[in-house]
């Protein structure tokens, strides 16, 4: 579904990332775990189409990001790590614009907009301004816009910061549900026993460049994801 | 702590003017333009100012009521203060986006009040200088040098402090009205559209309520004696009656800490309530689909009306537009008498008309802000399976919908009551819509290729934004470029051929710039 190949992204002369290569099967759930500014929401943005990058490419469901950026936005979602949204629009027009953008049936917008909006109890704030919304309501605003198109993959950057704890949940549930449909998420967390619990595979990254990658059981082993991350980031720093 | 506050003040306001996107460094050359641009203005401005102010010493010199002369021009100052700060006094204290960011740290808040309050202070002296040092220079001219010089300088400053703390006071009364009120564009578009039609009034008949003043200056003056004793006190300070000067000085001195002592202390309460009205359940609505285009259109309509600054700051052309046409339809008379005057006038009026209505939409500026509002959310356009270009297309098509049908119905009118002929109000309609475009791209184009989006209030990216002051000042170059030369043309050529000239000449520059959108201006919305 989604298939990085030696991506490399600078700002100036700085690497920000490093000849990456990563490869997501559809019904996978892939956590993307590294340091702060180690190159995690870079990588994310590539792949979701919004900032362009010098070397490597990024194919979704075969189709090149480079080449066709617009028929790869069809099939993806993107939920960013801060729900910074449209304020002057009520949570429905929002929805509305996003389900416009996308060019979802009128009769198809409304029952999945219903449906998601009361999973995460948002629906009875839907006709005020976003503007008064709080961090979480946004977010839960933001995680119900990506899925009100069925998308085939869902790039995630913390999504489940600001969320509370039965949205966390509700929403762990739902990727669970989508990648069982043949959907595959891709998302950044510094949240590991998340991780741990909820993704098929796990990639770290430090610096740029890609440590290890590989199944939840091949990269936590038996001591669990939190000193798999340690040992690998603590040992490639040693090296 | 105060002098780091100032400081982010300034910093912000003129990091956002200056500073090139890719440098993120001040540019000498936007540091450059500013200045040309701000003393062309200032220059425009004072002497328009300062022939009124000599039109008024003149006569009070010849009714011996000298005292009137600081009083009317202190007023004046103030009222042109006013316009300018009370609406930016209510976001940039009440709506700013750090607002919470600075509450939660150790800073005393009447700190951050007053932190925010300079760079306001430092705008009405500019307002105030406009008025006050045309007429300071004036009152030196005619009546010579002397130690009243001071006395006016510091009279300036007195009034640039008392406007300041009287648009504050309106600015708390006005977000605290607002935080209880749903539609608050609305009462803010209506209280701003009521504003300013009593100051174009005001303006229209300036000569008419100069003559009563100064015919009844003598009566005026118990008046003001008894009832608005402050002006009168600084009438007589303004001509150097120092004692009068210091009662004025403490005055002013009182209301204004006064004021900031009232606002100061209901600061945190304000703040905490403009945020959100009573909550209503949501009822379900059928949500039609639309195509992304007119959904992309609707987004950018939302966004200009449901903005009270960025309405009334970027459409005021197209009020001044309609005001206009009232009053030409109220005059029609005696303008056709004055055109009638000589067959050569009468032949360039379909001309004149045409470049009137243009300068007052060159100020409309709609799209030249449109890139920075997007802000943080800008993420949102990228993100989405839109063509960059369709975006582009929404803000100018917002930009046209807003100021080119009005004016067209606007000019059509006038072409039939003033007996214009067919092909000059016909080509005239082409020309604005055209015109209307060409400002519309320029604004975006500029606005693409030196965006703020780091604003922590709207009034940044709208009121303090170099490129909407180079797009109202390139849009008044065009208009009087057309004015001057379809008046030469039409001396040549009948007036409808110049017009059509122009017409085509607009039109070329709308389809360059539409190709420039479709070539380059898309991949660079997607580069930002």
């Amino acid at each position: 579904m989604l298939k990085i190949q030696h991506l490399s992204k600078y700002y100036g002369l700085k690497k920000a990332v490093d000849d990456l290569s990563l490869e997501i099967n559809a019904g996978e759930i892939y956590a993307f775990i590294g340091h702060n500014g180690a190159g995690k929401t870079t990588t994310i943005k590539c792949c979701a189409g919004i900032l362009d990058f010098e070397g490597g490419e990024i194919f979704i469901d075969g189709i090149s990001v480079k080449q066709d950026p617009l028929s790869c936005k069809k099939l993806i979602a993107y939920i960013p790590d801060n729900p910074d949204l449209y304020n002057f629009m009520t949570g429905s027009k929002y929805l509305d614009f996003i389900a416009d953008a996308f060019q979802i049936p009128t009769s198809e917008r409304q029952e999945r907009i219903v449906k998601y909006a009361k999973i995460f109890s948002i629906f009875d704030n839907l006709g005020q301004p976003i503007g008064e919304y709080s961090h979480g309501m946004k977010q839960k605003l933001a995680v119900v816009s990506a899925l009100i198109h069925e998308p085939k993959l869902i790039i995630m950057d913390e999504p489940f910061v600001g969320l509370d704890p039965s949205s966390a949940h509700t929403l762990k549930v739902i990727m669970r549900e989508l990648c069982d449909k043949g959907s595959a998420i891709f998302f950044s967390t510094h949240v590991l026993e998340v991780a741990e619990k909820l993704c098929d595979k796990v990639a770290i990254i430090k610096e740029g460049k890609l440590i290890v990658s590989g199944t939840m059981e091949e990269i936590a082993g038996n001591e669990g994801l939190e000193n798999a991350f340690l040992e690998t980031v603590e040992g490639a720093k040693n090296a | 702590m105060l002098k780091t506050l100032i400081k982010k003040e300034f910093l912000g306001f003129f990091g956002r003017m200056f500073a090139s996107r890719r440098s993120k460094k001040n540019s000498k050359g936007s540091i450059v333009l500013f200045i040309i641009l701000f003393l062309y203005l200032f220059i425009v401005l004072g002497v328009s100012f300062g022939t009124l102010c000599y039109t008024v010493l003149q006569a009070l010199i010849e009714n011996g009521n000298l005292w009137f002369y600081g009083a009317f021009t202190a007023v004046l100052a103030s009222m042109f203060a006013l316009l300018g700060s009370v609406f930016t006094s209510m976001t940039q204290l009440y709506d700013a986006k750090d607002n919470d960011l600075l509450l939660s740290l150790p800073i005393p808040p009447s700190y951050i009040l007053l932190a925010r309050m300079i760079p306001l202070g430092v705008f009405n002296v500019i307002y105030a200088s406009l008025v006050l040092l045309p007429a300071i220079i004036v009152y030196a001219t005619v009546m010579g040098l002397s130690y009243a010089l001071l006395l006016q300088i510091v009279i300036l400053l007195l009034v640039s402090v008392i406007t300041l703390a009287i648009s504050c006071l309106i600015g708390r009364l006005l977000a605290g009205l607002l935080a209880k009120v749903k539609r608050k564009t609305l009462i803010t578009t209506i209280f701003s559209i009521v504003f300013l039609v009593a100051y174009m009034l005001l303006m229209f008949n300036i000569n008419a309520v100069l003559d009563s003043i100064l015919n009844n200056v003598i009566s005026l003056t118990a008046v003001f004696e008894k009832y608005l004793p402050t002006l009168y006190w600084t009438g007589l300070g303004f001509g150097g009656n120092g004692i009068w000067f210091l009662v004025t000085f403490v005055l002013n001195a009182v209301i204004s800490v006064g004021i900031f002592f009232i606002i100061s202390k209901t600061y945190i309460k304000t703040i905490n309530g403009s945020k959100g009205t009573a909550k209503k359940k949501y009822k379900n609505q059928i949500q039609k689909a639309k195509s992304p285009f007119v959904s992309l259109l609707y987004k950018e309509w939302k966004r200009f009306s449901g903005s009270a600054t960025y309405f009334m700051n970027c459409a005021i052309g197209v009020f001044m537009v309609i005001i206009a046409a009232v009053v030409m339809l109220i005059n029609t008379e005696n303008i056709k008498t004055v055109f009638k005057e000589s067959e050569i006038l009468s032949s360039i009026m379909p001309v004149v008309f045409l470049g009137c209505l243009l300068f007052l939409l060159s100020t409309v500026c709609v799209s030249a802000c449109s890139v920075s509002l997007e802000g943080k959310a800008l993420w949102i356009l990228k993100s989405l399976p839109i063509k960059a270009y369709d975006v582009l297309l929404a803000k100018i098509t917002l930009h046209l919908l807003v100021s080119a049908p009005v004016s067209v119905v606007v000019y059509a009118l006038l072409g039939i009551v003033y007996s214009f002929d067919f092909l000059s109000v016909l080509f005239g309609c082409i020309l604005i819509v055209a015109f209307v475009f060409v400002m519309g791209s320029f604004g975006l184009k500029r606005n693409l290729k030196n965006p703020d989006l780091e604003w922590t209030n709207e009034t940044q990216p709208v009121k303090q934004s170099i490129n909407v002051l180079i797009c109202m000042l390139l849009g008044a170059v065009f208009s009087t470029v057309f004015m001057t030369g379809g008046i030469f043309l039409s001396l040549i050529i009948p007036p409808y051929v110049a017009i059509i000239l122009f017409a085509l000449l607009f039109t070329l520059f709308a389809i360059l710039y539409n190709r420039w959108f479709k070539k380059h201006g898309a991949q660079k919305l997607m580069d930002l």
